[in-house]
């Protein structure tokens, strides 16, 4: 019996998978061990239920995304994770999310050749190389430039900072955008 | 090369990580820990740069289409190649075509998806199963941005397909009791210039030497008499395609009309074949006609004619008296391609035979009304219907019978082989017998 090997399209659901679940698994592994491991089981259960769902209906993806963010605020309420996993987990939900809409949008087509996912990935590794350096960035900044900065002060002052940076950034360029198509 | 439009909007992918990063830094700020918001920067960062590429969205692509035979035959492959291009690089551009206008299949139909470049050229295979002028498409566009921040959709119509019925399965043809005076491949009654025996006479000056028959000439005359052979003249025919276009009947692909016009183009190829003149009337509220002519250019003109048929929907009662004197040429053989259920169409076809033509009609209803039991009705109710189909049954025959009285031969349809031509026994009708059975 010879064992069929999924196409290109298999491999990138397959990568879409590990990321999600690699997202998934990284909340409970990242609990404190004095608390009772079955409500983070549990958790962790729907969010890879979520998570496999999403490979095949992308639909799911979003309540993955949203159960694996809740985890992650309530495990940081018990001091946990450290804040390289939580980078990590970050980057894992940006390929999760990736590697699902490259996963949706080859559906169908029977073109989808190795080569094609290689200019894929060509076409996102600036995406991808960015979000890690930024990430890092802000994970030293965070512990390493500011360490006596408490968090709830640094948070105060930084998340409302990220937030109105990005809006800056994205809405420059629309403005841009409007006033030269009239 | 036509512009597709292409409406732009902000990816699936950008509003996940964006919910996925507003609602990390909202727990951050919620619980006090920077956990949360660590985890959302990446996410955050690909949703900026996914977004700053707002300029590098093109409000329109160059859709280019390719059709190798823009003119073909029911069920034959048509290549169709488009080559869709963009100004700048895109991440994604994805083709599908799309065969909702159109009575055919395009095989494998799934997107093309093609990632990373500005320019990309696609081949597709449709197979259409009914005559007619068609569009090709929808094609549907889905492009993306470089880093999949914008999604674009558009959608526009191909190139115009022109497919023609089927070639002719008629072998044999009818030769019409009436032929012209023009040299033509049916032999004639009268004796000319022809390769078809008719007889021998006596020699009279003039004749060539070598049609003398000597054996008769040695057998039966005397010794200054000869006999020479005579030779059947070979004339052409004029011969009209009428198709009656004021009903359609019948499941798509196979309805009345598309089999008259499958019919009329069997009969009009297998008579220019043999060098006849060939005209065709459609006989619909504005009568279209085209005068018999010669040549496999006047198929094609027969057939372009025929193709416009389908979309008349002129609510005008068709009237043969309209029609010019070169349309419908005196003796011209008449086939006339009906179901015979518009009075004015069986108006019609008696109005043909006492015009003097040999009237040929193919009746093309492929079936009966059908008499389905309906939820609620009972057996009275459905012996009612039962009754109403024999009712039809018998008018029908009443009709034909009448029609085959005034010298109008029948035939029946055949999906598989067409028009019988080699039942149709023509002289018998000119003396206004007819012999003709309608074949069940």
């Amino acid at each position: 019996m010879s064992v069929r090997w999924p196409g290109v399209r298999g491999w990138v659901r397959l990568g879409a998978l590990g990321a999600g679940l690699g997202m998934v698994a990284m909340v409970p592994l990242s609990l404190p061990g004095d608390i009772p491991p079955e409500p983070a089981l549990l958790v962790a259960g729907v969010a890879g239920l979520a998570v496999l769902a999403g490979g095949w209906f992308g639909t799911y993806v979003p309540l993955a995304l949203t159960i694996s963010i809740v985890s992650l605020g309530i495990a940081a309420a018990f001091d946990r994770p450290d804040l390289p996993s939580a980078a990590v987990i970050g980057l894992l939900a940006c390929a999760y999310v990736l590697l699902a809409e490259l996963a949706d949008s080859c559906r169908g087509s029977s073109q989808v050749r190795g080569a094609e996912v290689r200019r894929w990935l060509r076409t996102v590794q600036g995406l991808m190389l960015f979000s890690v350096a930024g990430t890092v960035a802000v994970v030293l900044f965070v512990a390493v430039v500011d360490p006596t900065l408490t968090p709830i002060a640094g948070l105060v002052v930084l998340a409302p900072l990220v937030l109105l940076v990005v809006v800056l950034l994205v809405l420059r360029p629309i403005r841009r955008r409007n006033v030269g198509d009239r | 090369m036509t512009p597709a439009r292409i409406e732009w909007k902000p990816s699936r992918l950008v509003w996940r990580l964006a919910w996925f990063g507003v609602l990390g830094v909202g727990l951050a700020v919620v619980l006090g820990r920077p956990e949360p918001l660590v985890a959302a920067v990446p996410a955050l960062l690909v949703v900026l740069l996914g977004l700053r590429e707002a300029g590098q969205r093109p409000a329109a692509v160059r859709v280019s289409v390719d059709v190798v035979e823009p003119v073909a035959f029911e069920d034959d492959p048509v290549e169709v190649q488009v080559t869709v291009t963009s100004p700048v690089v895109l991440g994604e551009i994805a083709m599908e075509l799309v065969a909702s206008g159109l009575p055919g299949d395009v095989e494998d139909p799934g997107p093309r998806v093609t990632f990373g470049v500005a320019d990309v050229t696609q081949t597709w295979t449709v197979r259409v199963h009914r005559w007619g002028r068609w569009t090709l498409g929808p094609l549907r566009l889905r492009v993306r941005t470089p880093s999949w921040g914008y999604v674009g959709s558009g959608q526009l119509m191909l190139s115009e397909l022109t497919v023609f019925p089927p070639p002719a399965r008629a072998r044999d043809i009818a030769v019409p009791p009436s032929l012209l005076a023009r040299v033509g491949s049916h032999a004639a009654q009268r004796s000319g210039p022809g390769v078809e025996f008719a007889g021998i006479r006596a020699y009279v000056p003039g004749d060539a030497v070598r049609r003398v028959n000597w054996q008769v000439s040695s057998r039966r005359g005397r010794s200054d008499d000869l006999f020479v052979n005579e030779y059947a003249a070979e004339r052409a025919a004029d011969v009209v395609a009428i198709v009656d276009t004021t009903t359609d009947v019948g499941p798509p692909g196979r309805s009345s009309l598309d089999e008259s016009v499958r019919g009329a183009a069997a009969v009009v190829q297998a008579y220019l074949r043999y060098a006849d003149r060939v005209g065709v009337v459609a006989l619909s509220g504005r009568l279209r006609w085209l005068a018999p002519d010669i040549g496999m250019r006047q198929y094609y003109r027969i057939v372009e004619a025929l193709l416009a048929a389908r979309h008349d929907t002129s609510a005008f009662e068709p009237e043969l008296a309209r029609l010019p004197r070169q349309a419908l040429p005196p003796g011209a053989l008449a086939f006339v391609f009906t179901p015979l259920l518009d009075p004015h169409a069986i108006e019609a076809v008696r109005n043909l035979r006492e015009r003097g033509h040999p009237v040929v009609v193919v009746d093309v209803l492929s079936g009966e009304p059908p008499v389905h039991r309906l939820p609620g009705d009972d057996r009275r109710r459905l012996a009612d219907k039962q009754l109403g189909l024999r009712i039809w049954r018998l008018e029908r025959e009443a009709l034909l019978y009448g029609l085959q009285a005034i010298g109008v031969t029948i035939l029946r349809w055949d999906p598989v082989t067409g028009i019988p031509l080699e039942r149709v026994r023509l002289q018998p009708i000119l003396r206004g017998t007819p012999t003709t059975r309608i074949p069940r």
